[in-house]
C-alpha cells in the first residue's frame, strides 16, 4: 500500500499538520454533543489515538512531539479524563512507535500492524492499571477492552483512508526532504 | 538490517529523548497535582472548557438538532402504535387526575391548617445542555449557565420530573453537572414510605445501586427515593426515582428524570450548602473532636447515635 514516492515538500507537511490539528478538534467536538445523555454498553474506537499512530508510524516528521502533546491534553482536559493520565500514556506510546519507524518501513503492512498493536496493547494496560492504582473512582474494564478492540481493527482502515485521501504512505529508503535531510 | 544514521540525526536523538522526558514530567505532574489538589486542577479545567466550548456552539447546536429531528423523524414511523398507546395511558391518567385533585384539596386545606409555608429556597435557573462529557466513562453535561447566572458549585439540578445531578465545576457561562449515574457520584437519600436512608452510588450503568443502606428488610421494589439533605450539601426532598431489584439481587433505583435525553436541566438556588474548598476538610472536620459537628438535627443526631462523646 505504501506509495513508492512519498510527499516531502514543506507545504504538503505543514497540511498534514494542519489537518491533524483539525482532525483532532473535530473529533473531540464529535464525542462533546450532547445526543446521549444516559449511560451507554457500548464505545467506539479512539479515533485520534489510531490516527496518531498510523500518520507516527508512516511520517514520524510529519507529527512531531509538540503536536501530539498538546492535543492529547486538550482531549484530557475536554473530554473530563483525569489530566495527564491519557496523555502521557499516548506520549510514550507514540514515542516508543515513533523510534520503530525506520524498522517500520521495510516491513509489510501486517507486520507494522502487529507491531501497532503491541504498543497500543500496553498502552491501554498501563493506562487501566495506573487508573485503577491512583483514580479514585473506577473505570469499566469491559468498556476499555471493547475500545482497544476496536481501535487496534480501526488501524488498518485509517492507513488506507490516509492514504487515498492525502497520500500518506511510507518514506522509502534514503529520501531526502526539501532541504536535503535524510527522513 | 543496519540502520543508516545520518550524523544529524546522531546530535539530535539525545535533545530529543530529553524533550520526551519533559513533556512526560510536565504531564505526569499535573496529573499528581490533579490527584493531590484536584478542585485547583478542575477549575482550571472548567475555565479551558468555558473558552473554548462556547465558540464551538455555533456548530454544536446545529448537529445537535439536526440529530434529534432524525430521531424524531424514525419516532413518526411508530406513531400508531404510539397513538394507541397514549390513549391507554390517558385513561389512567383521568382515574388519577380524579385522586389527585382531590388530595390537592385536601392538601391545601391541611397546609393552610398548619400555617406551612413552602419551601422559598427552591427557585430555579433553567439551562441547556450544550455537550456532554465526551467519553462513555464520565458521565455529566455542561450547561450554557454559569457564574453570570449567579450559579454556585454544588447546587442541585433536576429536569422538571425528578434529580439529574449536582453543579461541579462553574465557569464565567458554562457550568457542568455530574449525573447522579456518574463512577463519582454519591448522593445521600431518603427511602419513603420506610423513611430508610441509604447512599445512591453511581456506578456509571443507567441504574445506580443503593449503598449503605441502614434497613434492607424495609424495602421493596417500587418504594419511591428522595434526596435526604444528609450533610448540608443538597436539598432534601427531590424526588428521585423507585427502588427496583436486578436479577442479582441488588437494589438499584429506577430514576424518573428522563436520562436518555436531557436537553434542558434546572438549577435549583439552594443557599445553605456547604462550601466546599478543602477536600480534606470533608473527611475529617477540622474541628476538635467532641465538639457538635453542624448546626442541621440530622448532624446532631448521627452524633448522639453514633458515639458516647455527644
Amino acid at each position: 500500500m505504501a506509495n513508492p514516492v512519498a510527499q516531502t515538500s514543506a507545504g504538503y507537511i505543514w497540511a498534514m499538520r494542519a489537518g491533524y490539528i483539525a482532525l483532532s478538534l473535530a473529533l473531540i467536538f464529535t464525542h462533546l454533543l450532547p445526543l446521549e445523555t444516559a449511560p451507554r454498553r457500548w464505545i467506539g474506537p479512539d479515533l485520534i489515538l489510531v490516527v496518531s499512530f498510523v500518520w507516527i508510524a508512516r511520517r514520524p516528521d510529519i507529527i512531531p512531539l509538540w503536536l501530539v502533546a498538546p492535543m492529547f491534553f486538550l482531549g484530557d482536559l475536554l473530554l473530563q479524563r483525569p489530566p495527564g493520565l491519557w496523555s502521557t500514556c499516548a506520549v510514550l506510546a507514540t514515542e516508543a512507535l515513533r523510534m520503530r519507524a525506520e524498522d517500520l518501513r521495510d516491513m509489510v503492512f501486517v507486520l507494522e500492524w502487529s507491531v501497532a498493536a503491541v504498543i497500543l496493547i500496553a498502552f491501554y494496560i498501563v493506562y487501566f492499571t495506573l487508573w485503577s492504582l491512583l483514580v479514585p473512582f473506577d473505570i469499566s474494564g469491559s468498556l476499555l477492552t471493547l475500545q482497544l478492540v476496536l481501535t487496534l481493527l480501526c488501524y488498518p482502515v485509517v492507513a488506507g483512508l490516509s492514504w487515498l485521501v492525502s497520500g500518506l504512505g511510507k518514506t522509502a529508503p534514503g529520501q531526502v526532504d526539501a532541504k536535503g535531510r535524510v527522513l | 538490517m543496519a540502520k543508516d544514521r545520518s550524523n544529524a540525526e546522531d546530535y539530535t536523538a539525545p535533545v530529543r529523548r530529553l524533550a520526551v522526558a519533559i513533556v512526560v514530567l510536565c504531564l505526569i505532574s499535573v496529573f499528581v497535582v490533579w490527584r493531590i489538589d484536584s478542585p485547583r486542577v478542575e477549575r482550571f479545567r472548567t475555565e479551558i472548557t468555558d473558552r473554548i466550548v462556547p465558540s464551538f456552539d455555533w456548530a454544536m447546536s446545529p448537529v445537535t438538532a439536526t440529530a434529534h429531528l432524525i430521531s424524531d423523524f424514525r419516532s413518526y414511523q411508530r406513531i400508531y402504535d404510539q397513538n394507541q398507546e397514549l390513549k391507554r395511558e390517558l385513561q389512567q391518567m383521568k382515574a388519577w387526575k380524579e385522586a389527585a385533585l382531590q388530595l390537592e384539596q385536601e392538601n391545601a386545606r391541611l397546609l393552610d391548617l398548619n400555617k406551612v409555608r413552602l419551601d422559598p429556597k427552591f427557585t430555579h435557573v433553567t439551562g441547556v445542555v450544550m455537550a456532554d462529557s465526551g467519553s462513555p466513562f464520565r458521565q455529566s453535561v455542561l450547561l450554557n449557565v454559569g457564574r453570570r447566572d449567579g450559579i454556585m458549585d454544588g447546587w442541585a439540578t433536576m429536569d422538571g420530573l425528578g434529580l439529574v445531578g449536582r453543579i461541579s465545576g462553574v465557569g464565567e457561562t458554562t457550568s457542568r453537572v455530574v449525573l447522579l449515574t456518574d463512577a463519582s457520584s454519591r448522593l445521600p437519600i431518603t427511602i419513603q414510605p420506610s423513611g430508610v436512608r441509604a447512599i445512591l452510588a453511581g456506578d456509571n450503568t443507567a441504574r445506580p445501586p443503593l449503598d449503605l443502606i441502614e434497613n434492607r428488610d424495609a424495602l421493596r421494589p417500587g418504594d419511591r427515593v428522595f434526596s435526604s439533605g444528609d450533610g448540608d450539601v443538597f436539598p432534601a426532598g427531590i424526588l428521585v426515582g423507585e427502588v427496583i431489584q436486578d436479577q442479582g439481587g441488588r437494589l438499584r433505583v429506577r430514576l424518573v428524570a428522563d436520562y436518555e435525553r436531557l436537553e434542558f436541566v434546572r438549577v435549583l438556588r439552594s443557599h445553605q450548602i456547604e462550601d466546599i474548598n478543602n477536600p480534606g476538610a470533608l473527611i475529617v472536620p477540622e474541628i476538635a473532636p467532641g465538639a457538635v459537628l453542624g448546626p442541621s438535627p440530622a448532624d446532631a443526631r448521627a452524633d448522639t447515635d453514633g458515639a458516647s462523646n455527644g
